[in-house]
């Protein structure tokens, strides 16, 4: 058997193992242990997990992932993502689709204070979704809006996403985090259309709530005072040198802390209730990176990526048909795949290629952030769509797929828009160096 | 049996507490360690270590709880349209492969541990010993096949369902 | 004729001087050797990060690796000699000393068991670089936070005053450039190869090596043993002194190359006064007695492979006058 065959039959038991239900860490741990057993060896099998669980999870770098998680909790626990959602629904809610935009404006604000996207949405979702069912929103309408609002979590620095990608590919995570701005201030322009042009086709799903006045919009702008501040603190930080990225999400956690207690609004049993929460999501996504470590250790160790670049180098592709063919791949495997995974297995594929092609690193970590983005929306397997479901449990799976599609277009056109225009991508962090 | 499988999850929601610890203490070392370079000009020795072996043990005492409350990461959509025998099946089959995996992993853990312990491998700063800090991981990898194989037993006999509301991710 | 391929793990990139300065022509040259009976294959992704790779090669997840003897303290502290301040005056020195050495008492260490060590290098001499302000002399270390990366380094820049700070490779950029750290201690290479050079105003030498890190580069043992006798002659013809001298020529053009950046952009070179030198020596001798203890806890005569390791130095430095009466 090739390198092709052995790694599509490889891929595929992972699909199947995952579409049956089995936990995505052991479809994939499963098939990796037992491919680098058959096609390698034994040794080498028993040997690499033995050490991989302890290498894995015994890194600084990765912090930053339960830190981020732990200030997104606190900051959820403290009310304060509720004061956000009110300041943007207090500005642009009497506008036609006006809640939904709101919605989008509130997930960009929550999104730079929380590293994950999921988080993001499961946090936006309880708080935005009953709001615009009370206006009459349409429930697909509604629940894809904080679905695409989530995936802002990711490309608006801190993002777990950008952190992983720095790590693997030894790409500066600092020049990353900055390079997500300006396309995380595009993706909210292009929601806020996509929202726009959604609600001018079909005025009922979107209806406009009533116009709020100043005094009142003012008062909610102080009301999140504090998370301003937060933000401002951990910028500044970053930007002063006070400290780095990994340490801004240990740095961030206890502001956030320090503010909820500030409030009284963290009781001693929130406190516990939070510190577990936050080390569950770790663990679910610890077992995920390891899985995805072992899959994509074997399929290195089968010579996927050199078979790969060999194939490049036969067809002649050039730079940008390479990366249109990187996209379309991504478009495919995120419809089927869980984002985190996907994007640990690809990346040390793709990763050689793309940069031999000349692409910035920078660059390419932001389209993958992108490309990861969209197969958390992406049907039929989008995390985000999974989340806003175990808020909203009677929403018909049909209505949601026909809500998303204005987010999934406006998310193809931002990847076109940084592959033809790279420098939206670069101009920040070519500035900052 | 179901007294056994409740002490069992009390074990499971105490390492839970105990890894909710860990966090708290990784992000104190984090932050007085920003406080002390950026303040007081002095590091503080040994803090990118503590954080390196608490992330370490932070991750395994969660799993526990994180398998018995069925927060995996799971792809749901084919299985919520499984017939009740199927899903039973197929939750079985998941959780023993679970536990079965979580046991080998555990077993080559704590052999790398005996390696690392022969070697005399240590940590860099705080010298202190990976060989036990990865045999501690064994344990616990242990903890986490019991907490597997107690969800196939009442996947198979209760039919609870196999998948959370609330998968954890990104 | 059967072809065997050896698969060589590599964690960093094909361009890297340690991969295409001594990995590759030492491959190229032995696959010649054995008329192609050996065949070479060079990993483009790392199988785990650096520490990870002894046990890797051990497991046979390849069979041939190399990596770091400093990433897994404690574990080859013997072989370590050449790691102790002063020792590495320049690659070509350090290198040829730390085989020569690892040469004529290694074998006894055991510290390699399950893996046939054939080549043993260093890096080039680090200097001090900073960002913001210069270091003319010692007293100017002091209150500088510099980024280290282990605590070895991190020792030894408290112990000259500096305040040290210990950051991953991925940060380092960024600390520099926004102030986290105001210095780091590097080659010039690494210095270019991490993308560095733009937020560099000084650079302080530090004659005679404030550090190195000795590396290894290693068979697995079954692999080696599975080799036959042609094919360990000729591995063994362009390995050893042949690793080091391909490791003093790729550090030397790596500085040239980072050097080259440097000046480009203006950056100042200072070296460090030779009282100050002088000083540095006195206040970091406490690593060598710490040294010279463990090897003798270990039953190791330290101070036999120390002064062969510094007779070897002599030897090999690429400082040697010659042609000059004397
Ligand atoms: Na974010
Ligand atoms: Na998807």
């Amino acid at each position: 058997m090739g390198v092709w065959e052995i790694a599509a039959i490889s891929f595929g038991g992972v699909f199947v193992l995952m579409m049956g239900g089995m936990p995505i860490a052991l479809a994939m741990l499963l098939v990796g242990l037992s491919g680098i057993w058959i096609n390698l060896s034994e040794r080498t099998a028993m040997g690499m997990i033995g050490q991989l669980p302890i290498n894995a999870t015994m890194s600084y770098e990765l912090s930053v992932l339960p830190m981020f998680i732990l200030m997104g909790v606190f900051v959820t626990r403290a009310r304060m993502s509720e004061d956000l959602y009110r300041l943007c629904h207090g500005f642009v809610g009497h506008m036609r689709g006006g809640l939904a935009a709101a919605t989008i404006l509130a997930c960009g604000g929550f999104s730079a204070l929380s590293g994950s996207s999921l988080a993001t949405a499961a946090t936006m979702a309880k708080v935005a979704v009953p709001e615009m069912r009370r206006y009459g929103y349409k429930d697909g309408f509604a629940a894809s809006a904080v679905a695409a609002g989530g995936t802002l979590g990711i490309l608006i620095p801190p993002s777990v996403i950008l952190v992983l990608y720095g790590i693997a590919t030894g790409t500066d995570i600092g020049s990353l985090f900055i390079a997500g701005i300006i396309p995380g201030i595009l993706a909210i322009l292009l929601y806020l259309a996509a929202i726009r042009v959604a609600a001018q086709l079909d005025p009922a799903r979107a209806p406009a709530a009533p116009r709020v006045g100043w005094d009142i919009r003012l008062r909610y702008l102080r009301s999140v005072g504090p998370i301003l501040l937060l933000f401002i603190g951990i910028i500044g930080g970053l930007y002063k040198g006070v400290f780095t990225p990994t340490e801004a999400g240990g740095v961030g956690a206890t502001g956030a802390l320090a503010f909820a207690l500030w409030r009284r609004s963290l009781s001693w049993r929130d406190m516990v209730e939070s510190l577990v929460e936050t080390v569950q999501t770790t663990a679910s996504l610890f077992l995920v990176l390891i899985g995805a470590l072992v899959f994509s250790n074997y399929m290195n160790l089968i010579g996927l990526p050199g078979a790969l670049s060999d194939l490049i180098t036969s067809l002649g592709l050039g730079p940008t048909a390479v990366i249109l063919a990187i996209l379309v791949i991504y478009l495919f495997l995120g419809m089927f795949m869980e984002s985190l995974s996907m994007i640990l297995l690809t990346i040390p594929i793709f990763f050689p290629i793309v940069t031999q092609l000349g692409f910035d690193p920078v660059w390419f970590g932001i389209f993958a952030v992108m490309v990861t983005e969209l197969s958390l929306i992406t049907p039929p397997v989008g995390l985000n769509l999974f989340v806003i479901k175990s808020v909203i449990d009677d929403l018909s799976v049909g209505e949601m797929y026909r809500g998303i599609m204005p987010f999934v277009l406006a998310d193809l056109l931002r990847i076109i828009i940084i592959i033809g225009f790279p420098w939206i991508v670069m101009v920040l962090p070519e500035l900052a160096r | 049996m179901t007294p056994a499988i409740s002490v069992f999850d009390r074990l499971c929601l105490a390492l839970a507490w105990l890894s909710g610890l860990i966090a708290f203490f990784v992000m104190s070392v984090t932050f007085i360690g920003v406080v002390m370079r950026y303040g007081l000009r002095s590091p503080l020795m040994g803090g990118f270590e503590m954080i390196e072996i608490g992330m370490g043990l932070m991750v395994f005492t969660a799993v526990p709880l994180m398998i018995r409350r069925r927060s995996n990461i799971t792809v749901t959509i084919l299985v919520d349209r499984f017939p009740p025998a199927l899903l039973r099946a197929t939750g079985f089959i998941a959780d023993m492969t679970g536990a079965v995996l979580m046991g080998f992993i555990a077993w080559r853990v704590w052999l790398q541990g005996e390696r690392l312990l022969r070697y005399n491998e240590v940590t860099m700063e705080l010298r202190v010993p990976k060989g036990l800090i990865a045999q501690g991981m064994s344990v616990l990898l242990v903890v986490a096949a019991l907490a597997f194989l107690l969800c196939a037993v009442e996947a198979f006999m209760r039919n609870r369902p196999a998948t959370s509301d609330h998968p954890g991710s990104l | 004729q059967d072809t065997k391929t050896i698969r060589v793990g590599s964690w960093l990139p094909p361009h890297h001087l340690i991969v295409s300065g001594i990995l590759k022509p030492w491959a190229a040259a032995i696959e010649d050797e054995t008329g192609g009976s050996l065949k070479f294959e060079i990993m483009t992704s790392a199988l785990g990060p650096p520490p990870a790779q002894f046990d890797l090669l051990l497991d046979q997840a390849f069979d041939v690796g190399y990596g770091v003897s400093g990433h897994n303290a404690g574990r080859f502290p013997l072989t370590q000699v050449m790691d102790l301040p002063f020792m590495s005056p320049d690659p070509w020195a350090g290198s040829a000393a730390s085989w020569l050495t690892y040469e004529k008492y290694g074998a006894d260490y055991g510290e390699h068991d399950g893996a046939h060590v054939v080549g043993l290098f260093t890096h080039s001499n680090p200097n001090i670089n900073m960002a913001k302000g210069r270091v003319d002399t010692l007293e100017d270390l002091k209150g500088k936070t510099i980024r280290v990366g282990g605590n070895v380094t991190g020792r030894i820049m408290s112990e000259l005053g500096a305040s040290p700070v210990q950051l991953p490779p991925t940060e380092a950029q960024t600390a520099m450039s926004r102030g986290v750290a105001d210095g780091i201690t590097f080659p010039s290479e690494s210095i270019d190869f991490f993308g560095i050079t733009p937020v560099i105003s000084s650079i302080t030498r530090v004659p005679g090596g404030l550090y190195t890190d000795t590396f290894w580069v290693a068979f697995n043992q079954d692999t080696w043993d599975g080799l036959s006798e042609a094919e360990q002659a000729a591995v063994n013809k362009h390995s050893g002194m042949a690793i080091a001298m391909l490791s003093g020529f790729a550090w030397t053009n790596g500085d040239k190359h980072g050097e080259m950046k440097l000046n480009e952009k203006g950056v100042e070179f200072v070296t460090l006064p030779e009282a100050d030198v002088t000083k540095a020596r006195e206040t970091l001798k406490p690593l060598e007695t710490e040294w010279l203890a463990l090897a003798k806890e270990k039953g190791f005569n330290g101070e036999e492979i120390l002064s062969y390791a510094r007779a070897m130095v002599q030897n090999y430095r690429a400082d040697t006058e010659v042609n000059v009466v004397k």
